[in-house]
This record gives structure tokens, C-alpha cells and sequence, in this order.
């Protein structure tokens, strides 16, 4: 790993510059241009902002963030559509025509006429009208959340990223077993490291895993002090970038998250008798740090399991390896299928597909026994 | 895996082999696989070939071929089974295709752009071959002897089952080299090679290369009244109203002051180089705010308005296809008569719906802007009017197609609306030399 290998990849990094206080002006007249366009097509507003002189890279992650700030992701689908096949027929030619149609689904959904012609595109995300619910969005608001998408767009571009983090990363570490990503970790004195594989780097379901990738960065708002560097490829070359704080970030709370399989699991082992921890203690071997997510008693044993999202042979090779030399040899990885095709055929290696079933690992427990 | 032994050849001399130091072995790609065979047999080599390529049971039921069809197979057959068949949409592609499996009778990939046409294609072949269909995409990964695949499934699944197949068809094959990556192709080991289009591409470099030369072609008129129903095509002509010429020119002039000097200055420039440079100043912006407000205005004038209500008024109740420039428009369109648009935006689930709503004759009117040019199964309609559109003949011989499916009496009728001494003249012109031949033409008002 290029990263790797340069201690903290500082050489020829090109720091990431994010939105500041000092962008709030020109947010604000960006802001403007949202208000004048209240009650319009979201497609009008787009193209007054591709319009504006402020460039089209910095558009496209102010308009996620203003999509994401005011709601803008199609909603109320199901009604727009009732709403759509009632109304949408032969051409009506005249104001009345329109009137009547209109009236008469709103009569079959209980509906006034205004109400009516509102739900008509509300779940199209270019169609549907430009609202503010909250009034009038902050800039710093939709400063972080422009920032936030300009991180996520890059760590989509990764071959691969490493994150230091100064201090405890417990829930950083674990929103990323949650997500499934290809991740190393190992302590750099008080310090975590997060090596992970980037999209680039993996072969199969590039979005997908870029998208798990992504959901990784909200987590960087609750830490003072990181850096984030990573190896990314926007398509006329590579390109080495480094982020460190201060960064405006939206709040942790506002991160999307993902239920865990691992709880789930456990939930299920309890239920069907076994002895189960959630979340047991890491085990550290030197400068590397392996995270079990489950630790089942079974008989005298303790079975250390892993549940493995996204990987490659060679990653699960090295997973044993690292148990194996931190003396750990009841260690269980269930490895998902679909996310990680033609896995490593081993005694250890759990391989399921869909869901993985309480029974299933007690049964493969009790074989390994 | 070819295993093969001969004192004499030195791999690294085959075209395009490669030495993979993972597998300790030569590498070429796949689509070479019956050349490299060829070479080692002309040397007499030894060879151990797992190529996985079957036979299908010859129970086929396929309907009768037209004279074009049938012309087409042969060319195809008598061209060592490699090329492109063009053919008009709605002049049957599909069946000549089935008839070309049949006639072949090895197991066959068929490659397509969207989940539609997966189904379609399915469904078709299904009821030509009385066994089940393999399908990949859409949720399916079923590989069967007779598979249907979209290009992106087929991008994913072609290093597996690449051994698999004698015949590849290519479906829309004139996106062969971009949707359709060349890679899927390279990844087959199948010497048949059949591409289907209506509109083979200019630059059919990739196309060539994978699949053949065009070897057989038939254009609309040739076909019309025949294959495809008779139509006719009237061009409306629509005159902008004096405050919208004013727009028009002045709009327009803003886009030629800086358009005009970037061409001199930079002759063989491209359109995405112009706006890179545009962004870059306020000239530049206020050059491209021109460009795309007269656009804007030409899309859907007030005289575009007047004439879709009188042709629809004119043929109430008729099956209509309106077909827009761009989705703006589709939308004004639809708010204002209250029709229902086909973007991308519509999900499928409500397109289905929609197209079917359309057939039963209750929702006769669809306006879309690009979504019905092609890969969706679109019911047989009556009208077409062309409120807008670019200057690409292909993108024009598709919508056309739409209401060519032939049925007793049918005459088509396919209007254009053009604002008269604007640029939509040019794109007119240059979309009508992709129809081939004469055709009716009316101008005037509607």
C-alpha cells in the first residue's frame, strides 16, 4: 500500500480545501437564488445554479447539500403516483377541462384541488416544487453538508485511504465492519489507523462498496483531531489528498446508519440458548488490532466471529493470519457471498449468502468443536 | 483453458497473448479463442479445450420471416455468420435474429441495453423455443443455453460464463464501444456474431472490430408499406411571435459573440472545450445563458403550443407519441394538458402501467423526451409528433419507428414541428437524410 508505506502519506499530499466561514458570502447569494425560486420546479433552481458564476465542481456539492438540507429527495411516492393516474389522461384543452380532472381525483382521494396539484410531481426530483420547510436554510449548514459531500465524492475515487486517528476510534471502527469495508487497523502510538480499500481497488461492485465507503466519512465530525489521506483517481491521473480539521461537518446525529448484523445476530444466538457478547474487547498484537464482533462461549471454548462484508482472497488470508499470530484459533469469519465472491476456501471461513442465520453458525461452531 | 503443446510455437507470438504470472500460463483474449485453436491445429499441436459451447434441441416454432428477414439471415449466414443486420424499427429484428439461433443451433448470448428489452427478448424467444430462458439482469442470474443478458450484467458475468456461447447477438449494437463495452465482447469465446441496429453507427470502429461489417440494411422507405406501414411525414412550419423573435436574436447574438471568435481562434475545438472555457468568464457564462434561452425558446413557443393542441384536438382518441427535445418541455407539456410523461424520472413500475394504459386506449397521449427513442417495448401507435428535437438522424429514424408497426389499413402520420429561420432548420434538414429515399411531405400550418 502506496499510503502505507509513506508514514502517514504527507509526501506530495494536496490538502483538501472545504468550505470555510469566509465562503458564507458567496453561499449566501446561493441562498438567495433558492428563496427567489420557493414554489418552483427543482429543475429551474438547478439550472439558475449551473447559471451562476460560482463554477459547476462547486454546484454539484452545493445542490446534494440542498437537496439533503430542504428534503429534496423524492417523497410521498405512492400517493404522486394515485394522484398521476387519476388525473394524467386525454389532453384536457381548457382551463375547466383541467379544472374538472382535477377535481374529481380530488374528490376520490378526499383531496381539495390545490392539494391536488401539489402531490402531482412531489416525488420527482426535478419536478417537485422547491420548499423550505424550516425557512430560510443556514449557509453553515449547507456548508457542511456541501463539505461532506465533496469528502464523499473523493473517498469514492479512492484506491485506498488511511485515517489516523488520534485517540479511541471504537465507533469508527465499527461503523465500518458495519458497512462491510476492507479495513486494517493498527495502533501508531495514542493513535488509531484505519488502512481501507478503496472502490477503485476492489474489482467488483465498485459503487456499492463506494457508497458503504462514503457513509464512513459522517463519523469524521466527531473527532478533533485526524487525518484522512487518501490515493484517489478522478480520471487524468492519481492524485494524493489530506484532510485534517478543522473541517465543518454536519453533527453525527444527522449520519445515516445502518442496523447492525452483528446485533442482530446476537439477538438470535441468545434466543437459541448460546452464551454471546456483543462487541467483546479488541485484541491488540503489536501494532495490529483485530475487532471480533461476537464472542460465543461453547463448552469450554470461546469462539471469537467476525462477520466480513466486502473482501478479497488475499484480505481473509490475512485476517487468519493476523489472529493466528495474536494466538487466537478459535476465531470464526462469516463471509457474505455476494459481497465477496470466490472466497478463500478454510476451516475458519464461514461462507453464507443473504442473511446469515443463528443456526448456521452454532451448527458450524459445533462442527468445528 | 486451452492446454496445448507444440515445440515449435512461441505463444508470445500469437497476437495480443499476454504471460499472466498468477495463472503461469499465456492469456489472449477470448474472442480469440477459435483463432489461437486454428494456429495450434495448422501446427499440429496437441490441444485440451474446456470451451463449454452446446447444442440446442432443434424443437424451434419460429413464425414465418418476411422477405427482408430472410435476406438478412442469409447475407449474415453467408458472411461466415459475423456482421450487422439495420433494420427499421419495427421491421422485426428480433424475429429475424431468432430465426438466425435457429438456423445456427449452438447455445446463444444476447446482449441488450435495458431491462425492458431483457423481458422482451425473453419472452420472444420463449415463444419461439419451447424451453426455459436463461436471464441476467433485472434481479435474474439465471445462465441457461439461450441467455439473455444486459450489457451490464454482461460486463459482470462474461468472465465466467464467456466459454459458454457459439453465437453472441448484440442487440441496439450501434452503442457497441460505450454502453455496450467492448470488453463483454472480448470476453466471448463465440465465433458467430450478429449485431442488430436501425441505425448503424458512423464511427463503427468497435462494432467492426467485435462483431462485423454492416451486412445487410434496408431504410424506413424501403420497407414502408411493406415491413412497416405506409406514413406519411408533414412538417409544420411555426413562426415565432414578435416578442419571441426579438428573444430569439438577441439571445442568440449573445451566444455568437463568444461562440464566433472561440471557433476562429480555436477551428477544430470541440462543444465541451467551448464551455470549459465559457465558465471562465462572464462573456463565456453570458455566452452560454444565450445559447440556452433561445434553445429553451425554440423547444416549446407559443406557435409549438398552438399547433400540438390543434393535431391533437385534430386526432382525439387516436394513439399519439409526442416527442420533445428535451424533458422541460415534456413536463410543460404535461402540466399544461394534463397527459402523461415518460422521463427517466417515471419509475418502471409506473411506465409499465402507463404503456399499458396506452394500449387499452384510455391514456392516448405520451409525451417523453428521450425514454420512447428506444429500448422500451412501446405499443403500436397512430400519430407522432415531433414537438422538438436534435439533429441525429439515428435519434430520429427510432421515434419514427414507433408508429411503423404494420397493421391492415394503418397509415401512420408523423408531424414535425419546426420554428421557421431558426437552427431547428438545420437539425431537420440533417435528421431527414437518415430516412433514405423519398417520403410525403406536407408544409404549412396544421
Amino acid at each position: 500500500m502506496n499510503i502505507v508505506s509513506e508514514r502517514d502519506g504527507e509526501t506530495g499530499a494536496t490538502e483538501m480545501r472545504l468550505y470555510h466561514e469566509h465562503d458564507m458570502g458567496w453561499i449566501a447569494s446561493i441562498v438567495d437564488t433558492v428563496v427567489a425560486c420557493t414554489g418552483l420546479p427543482w429543475r429551474v433552481l438547478r439550472e439558475r445554479l449551473e447559471h451562476s458564476p460560482h463554477g459547476a465542481p462547486r454546484m454539484a456539492s452545493i445542490l446534494a447539500a440542498l437537496r439533503r438540507v430542504l428534503g429534496g429527495r423524492g417523497d410521498r411516492v405512492r400517493i404522486a403516483r394515485k394522484v398521476r393516474a387519476l388525473v394524467l389522461g386525454p389532453p384536457a384543452f381548457d382551463e375547466s377541462a383541467c379544472t374538472q380532472r382535477l377535481l374529481a381525483a380530488g374528490t376520490e382521494l378526499g383531496l381539495d384541488i390545490d392539494s391536488v396539484r401539489e402531490l402531482l410531481w412531489i416525488d420527482l426530483a426535478n419536478e417537485r416544487p422547491v420548499a423550505l420547510p424550516d425557512g430560510r436554510p443556514s449557509e453553515r449548514r449547507l456548508a457542511a453538508y456541501a463539505n461532506l459531500d465533496r469528502i464523499q465524492r473523493a473517498v469514492r475515487r479512492a484506491h485506498e485511504l488511511r485515517l489516523r486517528i488520534d485517540g479511541e476510534a471504537h465507533e469508527l471502527i465499527r461503523t465500518a465492519a458495519r458497512w462491510g469495508l476492507v479495513t486494517t487497523i493498527s495502533r501508531d502510538r495514542a493513535a488509531t489507523v484505519l488502512d481501507v480499500l478503496g472502490p477503485l481497488s476492489l474489482f467488483h461492485a465498485t459503487s456499492v462498496y463506494g457508497r458503504a465507503l462514503a457513509a464512513l466519512v459522517p463519523q469524521l465530525a466527531s473527532h478533533s483531531r485526524f487525518t484522512l489521506t487518501m490515493a484517489c483517481d478522478f480520471g487524468h491521473g492519481p492524485a494524493m489528498l489530506r484532510l485534517v480539521p478543522p473541517a465543518l461537518l454536519p453533527p453525527v446525529s444527522e449520519a445515516r446508519t445502518r442496523p447492525s448484523a452483528a446485533a442482530r445476530l446476537a439477538r438470535q444466538l441468545a434466543k437459541a440458548g448460546a452464551e454471546v457478547t456483543l462487541d467483546p474487547p479488541p485484541i491488540a498484537h503489536g501494532a495490529t488490532l483485530l475487532y471480533p464482533e461476537l464472542a460465543i462461549r461453547s463448552g469450554d471454548r470461546t469462539w471469537l466471529v467476525e462477520l466480513v462484508g466486502f473482501a478479497t482472497a488475499d484480505y481473509i488470508a490475512a485476517k487468519l493470519r493476523r489472529y493466528a499470530t495474536a494466538g487466537v484459533s478459535d476465531v470464526v469469519l462469516c463471509v457474505d457471498e455476494e459481497r465477496a465472491p470466490r472466497t478463500l476456501a478454510d476451516p475458519r471461513v464461514l461462507a453464507y449468502a443473504g442473511k446469515l442465520a443463528a443456526d448456521a453458525l452454532l451448527d458450524f461452531l459445533a462442527r468445528s468443536s | 483453458m486451452i492446454e496445448a503443446e507444440h515445440a515449435d510455437e512461441d505463444p508470445s507470438r500469437i497476437p495480443r497473448a499476454a504471460w499472466d504470472a498468477e495463472l503461469l500460463g499465456w492469456r489472449v483474449p477470448a474472442e480469440d479463442h477459435a483463432s489461437v485453436i486454428a494456429r495450434i491445429s495448422d501446427a499440429d499441436g496437441r490441444i485440451s479445450d474446456d470451451c463449454r459451447t452446446m447444442r440446442l434441441a432443434d424443437d424451434w416454432s419460429v413464425p414465418e420471416l418476411r422477405w427482408y428477414q430472410r435476406e438478412a439471415v442469409s447475407r449474415w449466414t453467408a458472411a461466415n455468420r459475423r456482421g450487422v443486420i439495420a433494420l427499421p424499427t419495427g421491421a422485426g429484428k428480433t424475429i429475424a435474429a431468432i430465426a438466425a439461433i435457429a438456423e445456427l443451433g449452438v447455445s446463444t448470448l444476447v446482449l441488450v441495453p435495458t431491462r425492458v428489452l431483457l423481458d422482451q427478448w425473453a419472452r420472444a424467444l420463449g415463444a419461439a423455443w419451447p424451453h426455459p430462458i436463461g436471464r441476467l439482469g433485472d434481479g435474474d442470474h439465471r445462465v441457461l443455453p439461450i441467455t439473455v443478458a444486459t450489457y451490464a450484467s454482461g460486463v459482470a458475468w462474461a468472465p465466467r460464463i464467456g466459454d459458454r456461447f457459439g453465437l453472441v447477438v448484440v442487440d441496439e449494437a450501434h452503442h457497441m464501444g460505450a454502453w455496450c463495452p467492448s470488453e463483454i465482447l472480448e470476453m466471448l469465446t463465440a465465433t458467430a456474431r450478429l449485431g442488430l441496429t436501425a441505425t448503424p453507427p458512423d464511427d463503427a470502429g468497435a462494432l467492426l472490430r467485435h462483431v462485423g461489417p454492416v451486412v445487410y440494411a434496408r431504410t424506413v422507405d424501403e420497407l414502408t408499406g411493406d415491413g412497416l406501414a405506409p406514413y406519411v411525414l408533414e412538417t409544420i412550419d411555426i413562426a415565432l411571435s414578435r416578442l419571441e423573435r426579438v428573444r430569439y436574436r438577441e439571445a442568440r447574438a449573445r451566444f455568437a459573440s463568444a461562440y464566433g471568435p472561440f471557433q476562429r481562434a480555436l477551428p477544430g475545438a470541440s462543444w465541451n472545450e467551448f464551455v470549459r472555457a465559457a465558465r471562465k468568464t462572464a462573456a463565456g457564462r453570458d455566452a452560454l445563458a444565450g445559447w440556452r434561452e433561445y434553445r429553451a425558446l425554440i423547444a416549446y413557443p407559443e406557435g409549438k403550443r398552438a399547433a400540438l393542441r390543434t393535431l391533437l384536438a385534430r386526432h382525439a382518441g387516436q394513439r399519439t407519441l409526442v416527442f420533445t427535445s428535451d424533458n422541460a418541455t415534456a413536463y410543460a407539456i404535461a402540466r399544461e394538458l394534463l397527459v402523461m410523461p415518460i422521463t427517466h424520472e417515471i419509475s418502471r413500475t409506473e411506465r409499465t402501467a402507463a404503456l399499458a394504459r396506452f394500449t387499452a386506449g384510455d391514456l392516448p397521449v405520451l409525451v417523453s423526451s428521450q425514454v420512447l427513442d428506444e429500448g422500451l417495448d412501446v405499443p403500436d401507435a397512430d400519430i407522432a409528433i415531433v414537438v422538438g428535437g436534435s439533429g441525429s438522424p439515428r435519434r430520429h429514424i427510432q421515434r419514427i419507428g414507433r408508429v411503423l408497426r404494420p397493421r391492415a389499413g394503418k397509415r401512420a402520420l408523423v408531424y414535425e414541428l419546426a420554428v421557421a429561420e431558426t437552427a431547428e432548420i438545420g437539425y431537420l434538414a440533417r435528421r431527414r437524410a437518415g430516412l433514405g429515399g423519398s417520403h410525403a411531405t406536407i408544409g404549412g400550418a396544421p
